[in-house]
């Protein structure tokens, strides 16, 4: 006896319209995991730079003009980051006179630290120099001294003194 | 004489002097009741610095973040800025001022804290770097430093070994030279091993520098005595933090692309810029690339003086001329 035939029209299309359904499903599924299989891969492998998200680290200028820097990572991704050019000085280092502390013996404990604090001296002090050209960051007069007439030649008034540290010596560390 | 003594007296009272970071310190002020307050700000910042960027500390976070296998870690902001600050400088040297050296360093026998070294430093004059073994590193492999500010956290990707002493310590005195003038007020001068930033107002005929090869010499040593009136100024040289390694003279200043101590034009290098790092990473910068230093500056217009092995100067910008050789 033949078996009766079920294969309708409307069954085929019910049945087609499944597989479409599944195929959409299989299809997001499948973009979804390639999404997270990069990113776990991408944190798990060296090579991964700096990533450009708001709590991460970026270079940009704080003085509102910016050098772009280009380069690539490991995956080929060009990324774009923005650095600080070197800013120059606002004013440049002036010449002072080579005589200023340069020749001071005692200058160089100010700039030679030694375990004990409060090294420095004042090379100014040495010659009881009235030069206007010094550094002073306090300029103060020194106590003076009335001296009896007769004793004029050895307790003469000193002079005002400008208070001046010794240079601090920039050079190799 | 009673003016010489009371004039040292006050200038006791504008500058201090101690040693940390394994270099010397120099704080001078404007104001002599801002001295005891402005040490302690440096001296906080010092502290900070020396334990997150330190790579003589096994506990500090650059430590920790070396021996860490690649694995991300959290770290103190301010290793985070530092790290900033070290792959800025990486960027704009193109790789002459790198943070990766760390391995070629501990190579070249840098192993310790400066002040533990040999006390018999080599000979100067020797200009002959040592021929180093080291590991193959990828080019621009400060790529490898991953950072990330909040939280803050890093991790050190292929294999790099990271060491911050271009930039650190003049970050440090940046950052310690702001935190005085905060606390303190007036005008504020940080020098650490002679890497000098100031801050505040600073005196009417601006701040005394003697700039020579070597900070730890004194201030009548040969070299030029300069006025700043802000900003920072920072000097490298290859004639100090010399050693003996394998028997052979070392120096602290190596050669990225191979790994060797520099011995090219300039012995030193001073450069003033509008901050203490930025003078630094040109100063270093102008050591590593030699005879292309002076192009590089000029076009960065960064006022500079380039000392060269055998004593020729040369100034470059706006950095005023020589009254006498060095």
């Amino acid at each position: 006896m033949p078996r009766p035939h079920h294969h309708t029209p409307a069954r085929r299309d019910a049945a087609i319209l499944r597989l479409r359904r599944i195929n959409r499903g299989l299809v997001a599924v499948a973009v979804a995991g390639t999404a997270v299989l990069t990113e776990v891969a991408a944190q798990a492998f060296p090579g991964h730079t700096i990533k450009r998200t708001a709590g991460s680290t970026t270079l940009a200028s704080s003085s509102g003009t910016t050098t772009t820097v280009h380069h690539r990572t490991r995956h080929h991704k060009a990324k774009a980051k923005t650095v600080a050019p070197l800013q120059a000085p606002a004013t440049a280092p002036t010449a002072s006179p080579s005589s200023s502390s340069a020749s001071s013996p005692s200058s160089s404990s100010a700039s030679s630290p030694s375990s004990s604090s409060s090294s420095a001296s004042s090379s100014s002090s040495t010659d009881g120099s009235t030069s206007t050209q010094q550094s002073a960051p306090v300029q103060q007069s020194a106590p003076v001294q009335q001296a009896p007439v007769e004793q004029a030649p050895v307790q003469q008034a000193p002079a005002p003194v400008q208070v001046t540290p010794a240079p601090v010596v920039s050079g190799g560390s | 004489m009673l003016a010489t003594i009371y004039s040292a007296a006050t200038a006791d009272r504008l500058c201090a002097g101690w040693e940390a970071l394994g270099t010397g310190v120099v704080l001078q002020v404007t104001d002599p009741g801002a001295l005891g307050p402005a040490r302690a700000a440096v001296e906080r910042e010092l502290l900070a610095i020396d334990s997150a960027a330190s790579r003589f500390r096994a506990d500090s976070d650059l430590e920790r973040c070396n021996r860490a296998g690649g694995r991300r870690l959290d770290v103190s902001p301010l290793l985070v800025e530092a790290l900033e600050a070290a792959i800025r400088a990486a960027v704009l040297t193109d790789g002459a001022v790198d943070p990766t050296l760390g391995d070629a360093l501990i190579l070249a026998g840098y192993t310790s804290d400066w002040r533990r070294f040999d006390a018999a430093p080599a000979d100067p004059s020797t200009h002959q770097p040592a021929q180093l073994v080291v590991r193959a590193r990828p080019a621009r492999a400060w790529e490898a430093i991953d950072l990330h500010r909040d939280p803050p956290s890093a991790r050190f990707g292929g294999g790099v070994r990271v060491d911050l002493g271009a930039t650190a310590k003049a970050l440090a005195a940046d950052r310690a030279a702001r935190a005085a003038a905060d606390i303190a007020g007036g005008g504020i001068l940080v020098s650490l091993g002679g890497d000098i930033a100031t801050a505040g107002t600073s005196p009417e005929s601006g701040w005394l520098v003697r700039v020579t090869d070597d900070h730890r010499a004194g201030a009548d040593a040969p070299g030029q005595t300069v006025r700043i009136a802000s900003g920072g100024l920072a000097t490298s040289s290859t004639t100090v933090r010399r050693w003996v390694h394998g028997g052979r003279s070392m120096h602290h200043i190596l050669d990225p692309r191979d790994g060797q101590p520099v011995a090219r034009t300039w012995r030193t290098a001073s450069v003033a810029a509008a901050t203490c790092i930025d003078a630094n990473i040109a100063s270093t910068a102008a050591i590593v690339l030699g005879s292309a230093a002076a192009g590089w500056l000029t076009d960065r217009n960064l006022p500079a003086r380039l000392v060269a092995h055998d004593g020729r100067i040369e100034t470059i910008g706006d950095w005023p001329a020589e009254e006498s050789g060095l």
